[in-house]
Parts: C-alpha cells; sequence; structure tokens
C-alpha cells in the first residue's frame, strides 16, 4: 500500500512516499519518493531515497554550523552543498544525479551552474529554517521510518578553522627573522674593528700631591 | 527537559564562545519584545529552576559570564547554568515564534523591493532597541567588537540573531542550539 506524509510549514512543503514494510500497517518502511516544495518561488524539487538522505545530512548540519558562527577547516563532503551567507541568502548546490526531475522541467526558476551537473537553489533564512524543520519533524515522527533518529553532534577542534589564520600568525616570525638576515648581511661587510690597546698616560698630579702636607705641630712643652 | 542534553566530552564549564553567543540570543529575545525579560523569569519558574536561578539578579551575573560585556565577571559558567540558560532561549523564542516569523518575512519582502529594513515600523524598533541595548552592554573597545561599532554591521547581527532563533525555536531547536555551543570544543 502506498503511504504518503506531508510536512507542511508556511515556506515549504516535505513530501515522502513509500511503503510499508509489513501489509496494512500505516508504518512507512521504505522511501520510494520525497518532494520538495518552496512555497514562495512555486518550485518543485523531486527526488528519491538517496535525495532525502542527503537532504537530511547536509541542511541540518549547516544550519548547526551557521548557528554556531564557526568557520569550517574545509567545506564538508556532503552531496548536497549549503552556503549561508550574511545577507539573507542561503544557497544550495544539489547534485542533479539525486533528482528525478528532468532539466526542462526545472529549465525556468534555479538556474544552472557551468558544469550543468547540480541544481543551484537559492532560500532565503526564513525558508531555510522551514526547511530545517520540516526535516526535524520528519525525523521525529514515529511512524515514518521510525529506524531513523535525529543524531546531533558538534564539531571536533580539528574540524575548525583556527580565528587567526596561520599566515598571520607566522607573520611576525617571518619578519624577524627577515631584518636579522638584512641586517647580518649589511654587518658583515662591515670591517672588523680592531682593538686599541689602552694608552697610558701620566696622571695629572692631583691637589693632594701637590701641596705639602702640613708639618706636625709638636705640641709645646708645658711651661712649668 | 535538561536531561535531554549530555554534557559534553571533555568538557567541564562552558565555553567563551558559548557565554557570548547565548548572551547575545537573550539580548536579541529583549529586544523582539519588551516583555521577555519577564517571560525569561516566568520560563525558569515553570521549569523549576528556581533553585539554580531564584531571582533577576543572579540570572543577570549569570549572564554578566559573558566575557565581551561591559560589567563581565571572570567566574567559570557551569554546564548545568548552561543549560539552563539554553532552555530558557529555546522556550522564550518559542513562544515569540509569530513574530520572528513575521519580521522575517517582512525581510524577504523588503529585500524583493531593495527596501532597507528600516521601512517597516517594527523591525525599525527592533533593530533601533537592538542597537542601543548592545552599544550600552557591550565593551565596544575590544577588538573583536570593532567591527560593531558600525551602524550596518550591528544591523546585520540583528537580522541574523532573528533567523537563529527561529532556527532554535524549532522541534529539535533546543538540542541544534546545545550541541552548537560546543563547535569547536569537543576533541
Amino acid at each position: 500500500m502506498l503511504l504518503q506524509r506531508q510536512y507542511s510549514l508556511p515556506n515549504c512543503t516535505l513530501r515522502i512516499e513509500g511503503l510499508s514494510g509489513q501489509a496494512g500497517a500505516e508504518q512507512l518502511d521504505i522511501v520510494t519518493c520525497c518532494e520538495w516544495e518552496i512555497i514562495g518561488q512555486n518550485q518543485r524539487i523531486k527526488g528519491g531515497k538517496d535525495f532525502l538522505v542527503a537532504l537530511l545530512n547536509s541542511v541540518p548540519a549547516a544550519a548547526q554550523t551557521w548557528l554556531s558562527g564557526v568557520k569550517l577547516r574545509r567545506s564538508p563532503q556532503y552531496p548536497i552543498q549549503v552556503e549561508i551567507a550574511a545577507a539573507n541568502q542561503v544557497s544550495l548546490h544539489i547534485p542533479r544525479k539525486l533528482l528525478q526531475t528532468s532539466p526542462e522541467e526545472n529549465s525556468e526558476s534555479p538556474t544552472n551552474d557551468e558544469a550543468g551537473e547540480t541544481l543551484e537553489v537559492h532560500l532565503t533564512w526564513l525558508q531555510l529554517a522551514d526547511l530545517v524543520e520540516a526535516l526535524d519533524q520528519f525525523c521525529s515522527d514515529s511512524q515514518t521510518l521510525p529506524t531513523l533518529i535525529p543524531t546531533f553532534h558538534s564539531l571536533p577542534r580539528r574540524a575548525i578553522a583556527p580565528a587567526v589564520p596561520l599566515r598571520k600568525q607566522l607573520m611576525p616570525l617571518g619578519i624577524g627573522a627577515a631584518s636579522l638576515a638584512a641586517m647580518a648581511a649589511i654587518f658583515f661587510h662591515f670591517p672588523v674593528p680592531e682593538r686599541r690597546p689602552p694608552r697610558e698616560e701620566a696622571l695629572p698630579p692631583t691637589p693632594e700631591a701637590v701641596t705639602p702636607a702640613p708639618a706636625p705641630t709638636t705640641p709645646n712643652p708645658p711651661n712649668p | 527537559m535538561l536531561a535531554a542534553l549530555p554534557n559534553p566530552q571533555g568538557v567541564s564549564v562552558c565555553p567563551r564562545r558559548a557565554r557570548w553567543q547565548l548572551d547575545l540570543l537573550l539580548l536579541a529575545l529583549e529586544c523582539v519584545d519588551l516583555h521577555a525579560s519577564e517571560l525569561m523569569l516566568q520560563v525558569l519558574r515553570e521549569l523549576q529552576l528556581q533553585g539554580m536561578i531564584p531571582n533577576r539578579v543572579v540570572f543577570w551575573q549569570i549572564r554578566c559570564t559573558n566575557p565581551f560585556r561591559q560589567v563581565t565577571q571572570r567566574t567559570p559558567l557551569p554546564l548545568a547554568e548552561t543549560k539552563a540558560l539554553t532552555a530558557v532561549v529555546v522556550q522564550v523564542a518559542r513562544r515569540q515564534t509569530a513574530i520572528l516569523r513575521h519580521l522575517l518575512l517582512v525581510l524577504d519582502q523588503l529585500q524583493a523591493q531593495n527596501l532597507p529594513p528600516e521601512t517597516y515600523a517594527p523591525l525599525a524598533a527592533y533593530l533601533d532597541r537592538f542597537r542601543r541595548n548592545f552599544r550600552k552592554r557591550m565593551n565596544l573597545q575590544r577588538s573583536s567588537l570593532f567591527l560593531y561599532k558600525n551602524h550596518q554591521a550591528l544591523n546585520e547581527l540583528g537580522l541574523k540573531l532573528l533567523a537563529q532563533l527561529l532556527l532554535c525555536a524549532g522541534t529539535k531547536g533546543m538540542e541544534r542550539l546545545w550541541f552548537s555551543l560546543f563547535d569547536g570544543e569537543v576533541s
């Protein structure tokens, strides 16, 4: 029996179609089709289970990274690349091999990349929040793919780009080494100063030596 | 409710960036709704967190662990109190979801018409309150905050916080916010 689940939000609708593993059960176990409709743009993106898994892997992770504000050392290796810019602009690069729609159907609204292998979708922050919420509701639904449990994890330290780039950190060291080398090269051409023995000069006589010492006065013998 | 938030491995106190982020989200909530500060205390009572944060003075002291405040204190923020702040952010954001959505929807419409956000009065009021509160509370002499002496940069930060609050208000918003606080802190 074909089952359908729909997660509707003001700017986004996520439809999941699939089958149940047991006859007559209402639990959706096998996903056959996933359709994401962006309400504000009247755009529908359709794919299979791979598309749904790629969305689940990339979009919530990008939202978490944006929430934390950290910069990654390298872009995550997910099939769907999500870029969240500062000015209310979000772009998703979805490989066409994940989609079921033909290029002719989407030729009006989305823009094709130069290679033509990815579909670029532009969203706003509000549409991104609705997509994340739809995916969260889907993951939390016990009647749809109950084995799918949303997992969260913090990014490890090695995945984060340093706040001060390595080039900036090494710049003072480089400037110091370069100035030391330059000064060493300049002073290399200077002659080594010769050591001169100190001249022995007669010291001028001190006043104490010139003036004769007063003769010791002999005490007068006491008169009787 | 706080039991759903596990302690991250290798982290015993709230990291510096997380304290800044939580205080900033609370500041944005206060600017969205003038009664948000009362709502935060009410949420603390509803979540039975009065033993940890009994009154607004202690709540203010906890928020002052943000290292970029003008009045800051160097005491570490334990993870239990970090969880309490996270829960307050999420619960208040959920109650203000309608306002947040409305402001972001208007922002989309204004951008589509190439109009600045200050064109719409409620959005202009929010941004004005955010700028004033930010400049009053944060230490703009810190090199990290030099950027926010600029009017436009502060506006962009305020608008970004609206969208981030909406992400926190979602079904799994609390877990997402909690784990994002420790991005780059776990080994």
